[in-house]
C-alpha cells in the first residue's frame, strides 16, 4: 500500500509511532484514533478545557525563548514537549512613547518562539489569564529562558494589565480539527490539546477568536520553528528569528488603542520586525565575515505582505515554509504573505552593515527594517 | 425617578456603602424600532421594540448576595454542578460574602444563576433584542457619533477604560464596561451548538453577517461574538447582568 490511509488500531499505532520517532527519551505517547500517513501522525485526542488554579509563569517550556536568538536543541531524536504558553494582557511599547494594551500570548508581542523537530509532539496547555495583573519581566526561580530574555530586554517596557475576552490558539504547524483544538476560552478557563509537528518549517501562531483580526492585530501571534528531521544541509554559524507584523493605532486621548478603519484598509501605524520598530536596531543581529546567516523569517501580518530583503546580500538559499523540498537558490527577495514563513541563508560577504528591510518601503517607512553589524570576533 | 434624585441615590451607595441591597428603581424603555446590526438568518431586520424596565445598573454583589442568603440552594456550596463550569462565585470569601466591592457589578455566575435572580425579581434577562436596542438608544438620544461609540468599544476592550460617555437620557450605566451582561437568548446567532452557519464561533469569517463594514457595527459584533464563545454554564471574571421587568 502506498499510503497508509487505514485508521490505525492503537497497539499498530505505538509501534508505527516508535518506529517513526525513534526516540530514546520521552517519546511521543500514541493515543486511540491516531493514525499515520506517509511518516505524518493525525488524529489526534480531543481537546480538554478546565478549570486550575494556576498562578505560576505564564511561559513554560524547554525551547521557548524571545526573539530574535533561537533556542537550540539539545536532544536527539524527538521528544513529547509539555508546553504552557497561558493568555494575558500586557502594556507593550510598539514605538517611542507608543504603548497599547496588547492581548498577547506570554506577555510580549510577538509571543515566545517556539523551537521543536519534525516529529516532535506538542502537550499544550493554555489558561485565559486576561482577567489577572501578571508580570513577565520579572523571571521566577526555574522559569522558562523566555523570562530571562525578557528581563534582560525589555524593550517593549511591559507592564501588567487587564482586558478580559475570549481567547484561542491557533497553531499553524499543528494539523488537527480547529474546532476542536483551536476552540475559545473564557477568562479562567484553560484548553490543552496536543499536535504532531508534521512539517518542518517557520510556522505562525495567533488567536482564532473572532474578530481574529483584532485579535491578531491586538498580538496574539508568534512563530514555531520546526527544524527538519535530519537538519538543514548547511551548517549556519548563526540563526536568528524575524517576525513581522503591522500594528494598528490611533491616539485617543493620552491612549493608543485598535483604530478598525485603518485595519480594514490596510493602513497600518506601525509595521515591525520584533514587535517594536526599534527592536533590531537597538539589539541588532551580530555576524562574522563568512559567516553563513539562517533567518527564519515569518510575516504575521495580520493584512500586509512582506518582500524581505538583506541589503547587501543574497540569498544563497531560500527553503520557502521551511521545507527542505522548497528550496530556492539566490533571492534578492522573498515576497511572504499574510502568515508565510520562509528560512534563508546568506553569506555576510564583509565587514559592514546589513540592513534588514521590507522593500515594501512603504512599511519600511513605517518601522519595518532592522540590521545586522558584521564585524570581527571581540 | 429624576436625575438629581439618581445621583444622589448613586451617591449614598458608593460613599455609605450599608444601604443593604436596594436595587435602583428600574428605568423605563420607551419603545422603538431596532435594526439588527448583525444580519439573522441572512435577512436584513428592522423590528419593533415594545417598551420595557431595565435596571439602570448591573445586578452588583451586595444584590447578589441577598439573593443567595434568600435562596440558599444558589449558594456556592450548594449549587448544583449542572448549572455551572465550577468557577461560580469563586472569588467569594463566604457562601455569602462577595470579593470585592459591594457596589461592582455580580461576576462568576452562570447564565442559569443569573436567570434565577432575576425571576427571583419577578424579571427576566433581556433579550439581545432589547439589549441592543438599549445601547442603540443610548447612542442616539446622547448624541454619540459611531466613531465615539467604536472607540468607547475598542477602549474598553483593549484597556478596560470606562466608557467616555455619560448616559444623559436614560441614566442607564453600564453596557459597555464594567463587565458584559448575560442574555436570555445569547446564543441565537453565531454559536457553534446550534451550527446556524459553519461560518459561526471561530476565525474571522463572521464579518460578513454585519449590516455594514465600519468601525461601529465592527465593535458590535464583537459582542455577539464574545456571547457565541460561552456556554450557558460558563462563569467568567467579566460577565454579569441585569434584569428586564414588563
Amino acid at each position: 500500500m502506498k499510503q497508509m490511509m487505514k485508521m490505525m488500531a492503537l497497539g499498530a499505532s505505538v509501534s508505527a509511532l516508535a518506529a517513526l520517532v525513534g526516540c530514546s527519551q520521552a517519546g511521543p505517547m500514541a493515543t486511540a484514533g491516531e493514525f499515520e500517513i506517509e511518516g505524518k501522525v493525525y488524529g489526534m485526542p480531543k481537546a480538554e478545557v478546565f478549570r486550575e488554579d494556576y498562578r505560576g509563569d505564564a511561559v513554560v517550556g524547554d525551547t521557548m525563548t524571545a526573539s530574535p536568538h533561537l533556542a537550540k536543541l539539545d536532544y536527539a531524536g524527538n521528544k513529547t514537549h509539555q508546553v504552557r504558553l497561558d493568555t494575558l494582557s500586557q502594556k507593550v511599547e510598539v514605538a517611542p512613547g507608543v504603548s497599547y494594551t496588547a492581548w498577547t500570548f506570554g506577555g510580549s508581542v510577538p509571543g515566545p518562539v517556539l523551537h521543536v523537530r519534525e516529529g516532535d509532539r506538542v502537550v499544550f496547555t493554555m489558561k485565559n489569564r486576561s482577567d489577572e495583573a501578571v508580570l513577565v519581566s520579572e523571571p521566577g526561580k526555574g522559569a522558562a529562558p523566555f523570562y530571562r530574555q525578557m528581563s534582560d530586554n525589555p524593550y517593549q517596557k511591559p507592564e501588567a494589565a487587564i482586558s478580559p475576552m475570549p481567547h484561542s490558539m491557533d497553531f499553524h504547524s499543528g494539523t488537527v480539527a480547529a474546532d476542536d483544538k483551536w476552540r475559545s476560552i473564557s477568562p479562567g478557563e484553560t484548553v490543552q490539546f496536543e499536535w504532531v509537528a508534521n512539517y518542518p518549517g517557520v510556522y505562525m501562531y495567533h488567536c482564532g477568536t473572532s474578530s481574529v483580526l483584532m485579535h491578531t492585530a491586538m498580538g496574539q501571534y508568534g512563530a514555531v520553528v520546526v527544524s527538519p528531521k535530519e537538519g538543514y544541509p548547511t551548517e549556519a554559524d548563526h540563526e536568528y528569528v524575524i517576525t513581522q507584523s503591522e500594528f494598528y493605532l490611533q491616539q485617543v486621548g493620552e491612549s493608543y488603542i485598535y483604530d478598525h478603519q485603518a485595519a480594514m484598509a490596510n493602513n497600518p501605524s506601525h509595521v515591525t520586525f520584533n514587535g517594536h520598530v526599534s527592536a533590531l536596531m537597538d539589539q541588532p543581529l551580530r555576524a562574522k565575515k563568512g559567516d553563513r546567516v539562517r533567518l527564519y523569517v515569518l510575516n504575521a501580518g495580520p493584512n500586509g505582505t512582506s518582500s524581505f530583503h538583506v541589503i547587501g546580500a543574497i540569498f544563497d538559499r531560500v527553503w520557502y515554509e521551511g521545507n527542505l523540498e522548497n528550496e530556492w537558490r539566490g533571492m534578492q527577495t522573498v515576497l511572504l504573505g499574510a502568515s508565510n514563513g520562509a528560512v534563508m541563508e546568506f553569506i555576510v560577504p564583509e565587514d559592514g552593515l546589513y540592513k534588514l528591510v521590507d522593500h515594501e518601503f512603504h512599511d519600511a517607512e513605517r518601522g519595518a527594517a532592522g540590521a545586522l553589524i558584521a564585524a570581527p570576533a571581540q | 425617578m429624576s436625575g438629581w434624585c439618581k445621583q444622589w441615590l448613586w451617591g449614598g451607595l458608593l460613599l455609605a456603602g450599608t444601604v443593604t441591597a436596594l436595587a435602583a428603581e428600574p428605568v423605563v424603555v420607551p419603545e422603538g424600532n431596532f435594526e439588527h446590526p448583525v444580519l439573522l438568518d441572512r435577512e436584513r431586520r428592522t423590528e419593533w421594540v415594545a417598551s420595557f424596565r431595565v435596571d439602570a445598573r448591573p445586578v452588583n454583589r451586595e444584590d447578589y448576595a441577598a439573593f443567595v442568603e434568600a435562596h440558599p440552594h444558589w449558594r456556592r456550596s450548594a449549587v448544583a454542578g449542572l448549572f455551572h463550569d465550577g468557577g461560580y462565585l469563586r472569588g467569594w470569601s463566604s457562601d455569602v460574602t462577595p470579593d470585592g466591592a459591594p457596589e461592582a457589578p455580580v461576576v462568576q455566575v452562570s447564565w442559569y444563576a443569573a436567570r434565577a435572580y432575576c425571576e427571583a425579581q419577578g424579571g427576566t434577562l433581556p433579550s439581545l433584542v432589547q439589549w441592543e436596542y438599549l445601547v442603540d438608544l443610548r447612542r442616539r438620544l446622547n448624541g454619540l457619533s459611531d466613531e465615539d461609540y467604536a472607540n468607547a468599544v475598542f477602549a474598553w476592550y483593549g484597556e478596560q477604560r470606562p466608557a467616555a460617555f455619560e448616559d444623559r437620557a436614560l441614566g442607564l450605566s453600564g453596557f459597555i464596561g464594567p463587565v458584559n451582561e448575560w442574555l436570555e437568548d445569547y446564543q441565537l446567532l453565531l454559536a457553534n451548538g446550534d451550527r446556524v452557519d459553519f461560518g459561526g464561533g471561530s476565525c474571522g469569517d463572521t464579518g460578513r453577517l454585519i449590516l455594514r463594514y465600519d468601525s461601529a457595527h465592527y465593535a458590535t459584533l464583537l459582542r455577539y461574538q464574545m456571547r457565541s464563545n460561552h456556554a450557558p454554564e460558563t462563569t467568567a471574571s467579566n460577565l454579569g447582568f441585569r434584569c428586564v421587568y414588563p
